[in-house]
């Protein structure tokens, strides 16, 4: 069986995991005359993963070939310039994560160096102030950035802000009509080859067996086939991302759409709110160590913008992964594959990340030892890399208000982050990991906006004049006002372009 | 630390690229930036792979200068010396990818069912390398794939030492200078084979292996010293990440040097090629580790010039038929051949 080529892939569970999985398959390799199957349940629920995303998506959706006004009519969706941290770094305080650039570099040095030098001289104008995106989103504001729109427009990023479990059926359809065979059932048995322990067929309910080659593992925190059938263990990594439980509702949604997703920092965790066309996403995230779910409930329905949309879904999880993300001829993707919490949407991307490594790498017979080692050092690079961009949310707090915030402040965090933070913090140096995820802007806006920021800049800054520096920084504020007055509010774009049909709420 | 004197030293062309590089970056009414250039040591010619442009860039040469030289030319692949033979190394991919799929796995494939050209053949960089090997800037810039420089290196310093002057920069002679009043010494020595920071001095030294790589190498860890060596508080914290960072992106060297050396680079001791190399063999596809100088077309370049080769071709590129890829390979090749006529007509 070992040396069998691989022809049908069996993607076990659907919800948002399984059906990006099946569309990925769909259009890469089915067109080589790979079946796909893909079983799942409408009796299980799903998690439904995350509602926000980063800019990454977008290239997922562009590689299907799906159009992206479509994609956000069909799914209530909304655009996303980046996140709005409240009470992170202290009490009272508040910043933005932008996904677009921050400033023009000058003179072949990063921006923020001359930021920092004309901060050092008293300048008044904080870092968000030459981020197009920052200023955008806080006016309500957006535009799709076209090549034709110049410089400044162009350094636009975006991503969306959607609904889960419409998006996993618009997949669903778009796979469906690519080959991709659904079937109605609950697994009841993973069937494994009693010598090699490879899969071999998922035993439904109903006497049914579905027999496949490659097994991809979609059944969220469950892992059905990672866990159950392979016995793939769990790095736990929930010493340095403690929140463990959350508690999601919707609500009605109040006043202008906004472009951006808040996290506001809570007692034991923080509480996220996602603006959708038909309804707002609310969640909190917390420590059930430091909180009872009824009291983060209690404090979740106190903080929603509007009346409350059905009844709340209490989640359990764990942050950390699987020690193998691809495991014999079973690849575990989402959920069952590993977990860093919503902070900084990368949920939806972790699956991604999993599609996108497994195409590249996808296997040519059953048993492929040197796709599957490359397959689970790349998962675990990636990663490492994000959970250390998480921890530097928490580690880099002032807050003392309450245990769990000691707790995350005084904890010990990975090297690789600790010598991170110092060069950062130093003379704002910032050197990225080539796989590495987040960048320069997104490091260096959590790190100010929390109080981390560069006290002192490199000096090669200090080789435009004074006058030059102060017209040059003038210069760039005054080209973002005007392209912020310029651009339509987000409420007005989508009603234009992509406004999705009204639905009920809930 | 507070850069008030940065000397910079070492044979003459590679003190003259850091040196001119220094002094725009950092020498001002603040910063003294002293290149004590060693004229004995000068090779006939350096080659300089493409971010040659992005540091005259940064350095602010007009592309003018450069043109204005005797015997420059441009460069579009090097060769690397193996004991089997010699490798092209482009600077450029191999053919067009079809919807997504590299050209190489359409080969593959195609090899299938009609015989097909080697895969260099298919490399633009590696015709035009072949067909119209001196073409001067002027004409390269014409064509759509980038290149690098070849300059006769006494030409180039004197050029460079003149901008640095112009910028700042006093050239100096060894005897008169003591590095002891330096807050920051660049050495570029080329009797070091390691870079690292110790102390108040940065060695900078890599052995040409292949022609533009010293260079390349050169330039990055000079960025990079200037970028960390500012600053107050955490000296020791930038010299751990610039010495993390340079050894890092040595061992990419290493192992790209590792392969044209061993007569069976499977036999490699060095973990990350041994990776590539099972990787490539498994599926064709070339995994990249942080910090690497070489792309992905000069691995493939490598491991295809050393005799490897991919077990099987990705499989997506099953989902062409014989037609389209037969027709995609042909369109490549019209398009490689015009490329290389309209080079050699310059």
């Amino acid at each position: 069986m070992k040396a069998e080529p691989i022809k049908h892939v069996v993607i076990a569970g659907g919800g948002t995991a399984g059906w990006m999985t099946a569309a990925a398959l769909a259009r890469a390799v089915a067109p080589a005359g790979v079946k796909v199957t893909l079983v799942e349940s409408e009796a299980i629920g799903t998690v439904g993963v995350g509602e926000a995303t980063i800019p990454a998506i977008g290239k997922f959706n562009d590689h299907l070939g799906i159009d992206e006004h479509d994609f956000v009519r069909e799914t209530q969706g909304t655009f996303k310039l980046g996140i709005e941290f409240v009470d992170w770094g202290g009490l009272g305080e508040r910043y933005f994560h932008p996904f677009g650039r921050i400033g023009f570099d000058l003179e072949g040095l990063d921006f923020h160096h001359y930021w920092a030098r004309h901060r050092a001289a008293g300048g008044m104008h904080a870092l968000e102030e030459y981020s197009l995106n920052a200023l955008s989103a806080i006016a309500g504001k957006f535009i799709r950035p076209e090549p034709d729109h110049g410089p400044v427009i162009g350094q636009m990023g975006y991503a969306f802000h959607f609904d889960a479990s419409l998006y996993a059926a618009f997949l669903r359809r778009y796979s469906e009509a690519r080959g991709v065979k659904r079937v109605e059932g609950r697994i009841e048995q993973v069937r494994q080859d009693s010598a090699s322990g490879l899969v071999t067929s998922l035993e439904l309910d109903g006497g049914r067996s579905i027999k496949g080659d490659l097994f991809i593992d979609c059944t969220g925190f469950r892992g059905l086939l990672i866990k159950d059938a392979c016995g793939v263990e769990w790095v736990d990594w929930s010493h340095w991302l403690p929140c463990n439980r959350a508690v999601a509702i919707g609500c009605e949604r109040q006043g202008e759409l906004v472009p951006y997703t808040r996290s506001t920092a809570r007692e034991a965790g923080w509480q996220w709110r996602i603006p959708l066309q038909h309804r707002n996403g609310n969640g909190y995230v917390y420590c059930d160590a430091h909180m009872d779910a009824d009291r983060a409930e209690k404090i979740l329905r106190e903080n929603l913008e509007g009346k409350p949309i059905g009844t709340a879904n209490h989640l359990r999880f764990q942050t950390g992964h699987r020690d193998e993300f691809w495991s014999g001829n079973c690849v575990a993707i989402g959920l069952s594959s590993g977990f860093l919490e919503p902070l900084e949407s990368t949920s939806i991307h972790l699956i991604q990340m999993g599609i996108t490594k497994l195409v590249s790498l996808f296997p040519a017979t059953v048993e492929a030892p040197v796709e599957r080692t490359e397959y689970n050092r790349l998962m675990r690079d990636d990663l490492r890399h994000i959970r250390d961009f998480l921890i530097l949310h928490y580690k880099a707090t002032k807050r003392s208000d309450a245990a769990f915030w000691d707790y995350v402040r005084e904890m010990t965090i990975p090297d690789s982050l600790a010598g991170k933070m110092e060069l950062l913090r130093g003379n704002g140096r910032f050197f990225k990991y080539d796989a590495e995820l987040f960048d320069l802007t997104s490091w260096l806006a959590v790190a100010e906006g929390q109080g981390w920021g560069p006290r002192g800049y490199n000096p090669v800054a200090n080789g435009l004049s004074d006058s030059n520096l102060e017209q040059s920084l003038a210069n760039m504020r005054s080209a973002y006002s005007k392209a912020v007055a310029a651009m339509p509010t987000q409420q007005a774009y989508i009603d234009r372009f992509c406004r999705a049909t009204e639905i009920a709420a809930s | 630390m507070t850069m008030r004197k940065i000397f910079v030293s070492g044979e003459g062309v590679r003190a003259a690229i850091t040196g001119a590089l220094v002094t725009r970056l950092c020498a001002g009414p603040d910063c003294e930036v002293h290149i004590i250039s060693d004229p004995v040591r000068l090779a006939p010619r350096v080659v300089m792979r493409p971010d040659v442009y992005r540091y005259h860039g940064e350095i602010g040469l007009e592309p003018q200068s450069l043109a204005n030289l005797p015997n420059v030319t441009a460069v579009f692949a090097v060769a690397a010396p193996t004991p089997n033979g010699t490798v092209q190394i482009p600077y450029a991919g191999f053919g067009e990818p079809l919807l997504g799929v590299e050209f190489h796995h359409l080969l593959s494939r195609a090899k299938h069912f009609e015989a097909q050209p080697d895969l260099q053949e298919f490399s633009p960089s590696i015709v035009l390398q072949r067909d119209a090997p001196n073409l001067d800037l002027a004409q390269a810039s014409q064509l759509p794939i980038p290149f690098g420089i070849a300059v006769p290196c006494a030409d180039y310093v004197n050029m460079l030492l003149s901008h640095a002057q112009n910028f700042g920069g006093k050239i100096s002679a060894r005897p008169n200078l003591s590095v002891d009043r330096a807050d920051l010494v660049i050495d570029c020595s080329p009797l070091y084979n390691a870079t690292g920071w110790e102390g108040g001095t940065v060695s900078i030294g890599l052995r040409d292996s292949l022609d533009g790589i010293e260079w390349q190498h050169l330039y990055n860890n000079v960025k990079r010293a200037v970028d960390l060596a500012a600053g107050s508080s955490e000296q020791m914290e930038s010299q751990r990440e610039f010495n993390r960072l340079a050894a890092a992106e040595h061992e990419r060297i290493l192992d790209f040097e590792e392969l044209f050396k061993l007569a069976d680079p499977q036999a490699s001791d060095r973990s990350a090629l041994r990776r590539k190399i099972e990787v490539f063999e498994a599926c064709g596809r070339i995994p990249m580790e942080d910090y690497e100088v070489f792309g992905q077309p000069e691995w493939l370049a490598a491991f295809w010039g050393t005799g490897l080769r991919p077990k099987r071709y990705n499989r997506m590129a099953d989902a062409f038929s014989q037609a389209e890829i037969t027709d995609w390979i042909a369109r490549v090749q019209r398009q490689i051949a015009q490329l290389a006529a309209t080079g050699a007509s310059k």
